[in-house]
């Protein structure tokens, strides 16, 4: 078992470490880098290698990569080439930001999805499973950017009771944020309501039709103590890596929210570094999405493990 | 059961901790931020302190944590004497655009970097241009020049005051010069102002300052316009980005590039009180997030809508649409070294088949004006009005004299970079068509375009786009032999003699005629095909007054109010 542990902490951590480079590499590769970026149309070769000396861009990649990675380990991040200020410092906050939208959408959203896709799963083919699976599909369907800019013109334009954009600071406090993210995390709730919903669901109906429920059932056990007791724990077990895989979506896979709503958090603050080819920025907020979900993911098996008996004995 | 369940939950508490343990290690941020919150609660705090022997224990508190945050209640301080004690009724106005240097943005203005929208309020320049394109004498009032265009000596207006009470002088304007001519600065402005010796500018007296050019200029106040001369008080370089001193309309409050900047009326300002009482002005680096903070009424104004927007506004109660005719335009370019554009027929049939009319009507929708294949912009005072022919059969006749009976192929580098680039090849190629000429687009990516590995630059035929610019400027930067920006590698020996006779030249109806010269040949010979410039877009509220259609970077920002 702790073998097994150990096993997969050192598989991820080589993850991680190969994920890095292929990210370093990636950059490298982009047409441009950060003096041709930055100077755009001013660039002159003089200007462009002076720019480049300055920033330490004409050393080898592999040199510049080593010691990225070396300090990183220390805990710093390095400084953000564009922006002249320390990487830890800009992402910070925005993480801050990041996670505020994605766990507030977390809270509401999972118990929402738990609740209509055992409603679903338990009224399969009838009317409440019916109407919630349509629902669930349309908003699936639906991209994120139409659903927010849909709900803009709904409540920030045509009936102005929500901000549009967020305009605050980057910094400003919780307070002056929660105005801000009711549009943004609304869509994300949409979204990941409509797409869990339909897993569980499928969970609740594959356990409800599988022998031992409904040899219970045949038993005579009341359908309510079938439900809760018997098919419940074991359709919910597979949503713990649900969540898993869904935090790790939402830490990552806000930028599209957060661009359209202007919003202060991670996403923004890399799309703008990848236009200016800030590395040290891009790298840093790839490493920790990355590691937040393989992290994530190693938490949610072994936990899965733990809960669960038969994997509990699988010897590693 | 049970215990899977509560595991799920223990899953959420840790998680919900984690969240509590980040946003406290982001608290000093936090707390620079809360500074400013903190004004409305000394109020009250005030009022407590007046009734101090209702609640002893209160007061006491109070104290504690105004201790504890010393420099909050510096900050405090200077946001009281900032705003003055009467509630203002004049407006806010608010307006967005975008991050533009991504945070590295600094308020000292000749730098390469330097915060646009508010280096225009925070400082004045020497002179800005009226709706005319004339001088309009701002810090500085007059000047006088010898005959060979080289001593410049400027008086200076009197009764101009700075953000900190400090009054204008001769001191300021040459610390604003050293400060653009500083090498380690590395300001791109130093190299507009060439002809400037900057170890030969002289202030005899507290409200003259003298200038000595290397060679005659005659139009040196005309680039003493450009934006990025903002004067600035004398030493205030250290503190610039916390405590920019200028003698501008508004002064700042608050910077946060990334969110709302705040800026207050400078209420002593020498060509009257400022009509609004503050200027909020937010950075938001996507173009769809400004139109719906504009729309939703989160700002007032944008300077930069695009096309498909202006329509929105129009039909939209409560907003109005401004046009202002821009020097921006667009272009395609032929490099004149190159097979088959060496040869000038070749480069005249590829003129002749532009219809500039439709062009207009369909790249731009009717956003813009005719231009005739030089670069001067109607609102220049030197620029010469041309009538370019359409004519496709001589385009042909043009082709066939050059060795190209049956048509020519050519391959056309665009890119997504600019909006209107892919319109405009796509317009041309159908255009170049009807005279046998088969273009081919060849589409890269928008990054990198301009950094000349595959793009601008890096190939014999290719779009380009550039900002406005004075007559002098744009002839010398896009055309003249040794600019660097020559795009075209066109190099025409009376092309440079005529600039050089006009940069010279103190009679203003010959040195037009020199300039003049210089378009036709650039036109005629040339190797770049300029269609239009475009008409910029500005979307405001109707309540916004006083704000008129010109060039925006020559705003009078003191004469705007909001009228409800």
């Amino acid at each position: 078992m702790l073998k097994y542990i150990a096993r997969r902490f050192l598989f991820s951590v080589v993850t991680l470490l190969i994920l890095s480079l292929v990210v370093f590499i990636g950059v490298e590769l982009l047409p441009g880098d950060l003096a041709t970026a930055f100077l755009g149309r001013e660039a002159t070769p003089t200007s462009l290698a002076s720019l480049r000396a300055e920033l330490g861009l004409d050393r080898p990649v592999l040199e510049r990569y080593v010691n990225w990675l070396g300090d990183a380990l220390h805990g710093d991040l390095g400084v953000s080439l564009a922006r002249n200020r320390p990487v830890n410092e800009l992402i910070g906050v925005r993480m801050r930001n990041t996670l505020l939208l994605g766990l507030t959408a977390g809270f509401i959203g999972l118990p929402l999805a738990l609740a209509l896709g055992v409603i679903a799963g338990l009224t399969r083919d009838r009317k409440p499973d019916i109407w919630i699976s349509t629902i669930a599909l349309v908003l699936m369907t639906l991209p994120e950017f139409v659903t927010a800019t849909f709900l803009i013109l709904l409540f920030a334009i045509t009936w102005p009771i929500l901000p549009a954009v967020t305009i605050v600071s980057t910094g400003a406090p919780i307070k002056e944020m929660l105005p801000n993210i009711v549009l943004p995390v609304v869509t994300l709730t949409f979204v990941m309501v409509a797409h869990n919903l339909r897993m569980v669901r499928t969970n609740v109906i594959d356990v409800m039709t599988s022998d031992y429920v409904q040899m219970a059932i045949l038993e005579g056990v009341p359908y309510r103590r079938v439900v809760l007791r018997h098919a419940l724990p074991n359709a919910l077990l597979p949503t713990i890596n649900l969540l898993a895989m869904y935090i790790a979506w939402l830490v990552g896979g806000l930028v599209i929210i957060e661009q359209v709503f202007n919003y202060p958090g991670i996403g923004t603050l890399m799309i703008q570094a990848v236009h200016d080819r800030d590395i040290p920025v891009v790298q840093s907020v790839i490493l920790l999405v990355a590691s937040a979900y393989v992290l994530l993911n190693l938490g949610a098996d072994l936990l899965t493990m733990v809960l669960n008996p038969r994997l509990r004995s699988m010897r590693g | 059961m049970n215990t899977n369940l509560s595991k799920l939950l223990t899953i959420m508490v840790v998680l919900t901790m984690l969240v509590a343990a980040l946003v406290s290690c982001t608290a000093p941020e936090a707390e620079v931020i809360e500074v400013t919150r903190i004004v409305e609660k000394e109020v009250e705090v005030t009022k407590i302190v007046e009734g101090e022997t209702i609640i002893e224990t209160v007061i006491e508190t109070v104290i504690e944590t105004v201790l504890e945050e010393v420099e909050v209640i510096k900050e405090v301080e200077k946001v009281v004497t900032a705003t003055p004690e009467p509630v203002d009724d004049r407006g806010t106005l608010r307006f967005a655009d975008e991050i533009e240097m991504g945070g590295k943005e600094t308020l000292n203005p000749p730098t390469a970097t330097r915060w646009q929208p508010p280096i225009l309020f925070l400082y004045d320049r020497l002179f800005l241009l009226d709706a005319n394109g004339e001088l309009l004498p701002r810090l500085a009032v007059s000047f006088e020049v010898d005959e060979a265009a080289q001593r410049w000596v400027f008086k200076l207006r009197e009764g101009v005051v700075f953000h900190d009470g400090k009054p204008f002088t001769s001191a300021d304007v040459l610390y604003s010069f050293e400060n653009i001519f500083d090498p380690d600065l590395d300001s791109p402005v130093a190299a507009v102002l060439d002809m400037i010796d900057p170890e030969q500018i002289e202030a005899p007296d507290e409200h003259t300052v003298v200038f000595n050019l290397k060679s005659g200029f005659v139009d040196l106040p005309m680039l003493l316009v450009d934006y990025r001369m903002g004067i600035i008080g004398e030493g205030s370089l250290p503190n610039i980005e916390e405590n920019p001193n200028g003698t501008g309309p508004f002064k700042l409050v608050k910077p946060d590039i990334y969110g709302t900047s705040v800026f207050a009326a400078h209420d002593d300002y020498w060509d009257g009180k400022p009509g609004l009482a503050a200027i909020e002005f937010v950075g938001i680096a996507d173009a769809q997030a400004r139109t719906q903070a504009l729309l939703s009424g989160q700002t007032d104004l944008s300077f930069n809508v695009t096309l498909e927007e202006a329509e929105l506004f129009v039909q939209e109660p409560g907003y109005k649409v401004l046009e202002v005719v821009t020097g921006n335009w667009d272009g395609i370019v032929m490099d004149v070294r190159e097979p088959p554009f060496d040869d000038l027929r070749v480069r005249q049939a590829l003129k002749l088949v532009v219809d500039r009319q439709e062009i207009l009507d369909v790249v731009l929708q009717g956003y813009g004006v005719m231009a005739y294949d030089h670069p001067v912009w109607p609102g220049d005072a030197y620029q010469l009005e041309l009538d370019p022919p359409h004519d496709v059969e001589k385009a042909k006749e043009l082709l066939a004299e050059a060795g190209y009976p049956d048509g020519l192929d050519l391959e056309l580098i665009s890119s997504p970079v600019d909006p209107y680039f892919m319109p405009l090849a796509v317009v041309y190629q159908q255009q170049a068509a009807e005279a046998g000429i088969n273009i081919e687009i060849r589409q890269v990516p928008a990054d990198g375009y301009w950094s000349g590995e595959l793009g601008w630059m890096a190939a014999p035929f290719f779009m380009t786009s550039w900002s406005q610019r004075t007559a002098d400027q744009v002839l010398n930067e896009a055309l003249s032999c040794d600019s660097l920006w020559n795009e075209s590698a066109w190099c025409n020996e009376e092309f440079d003699l005529a600039i050089a006779n006009a940069r010279s030249e103190l009679d203003q109806a010959k040195r037009t005629e020199f300039y003049q010269e210089a378009q036709r040949l650039a036109a005629e010979d040339g190797g770049t095909i300029l269609p239009y410039f475009r008409t910029g877009i500005w979307a405001m509220k109707t309540k916004v007054k006083g704000l008129p259609p010109i060039f925006y970077k020559n705003t009078l920002w003191h004469e705007i109010y909001i009228e409800e």
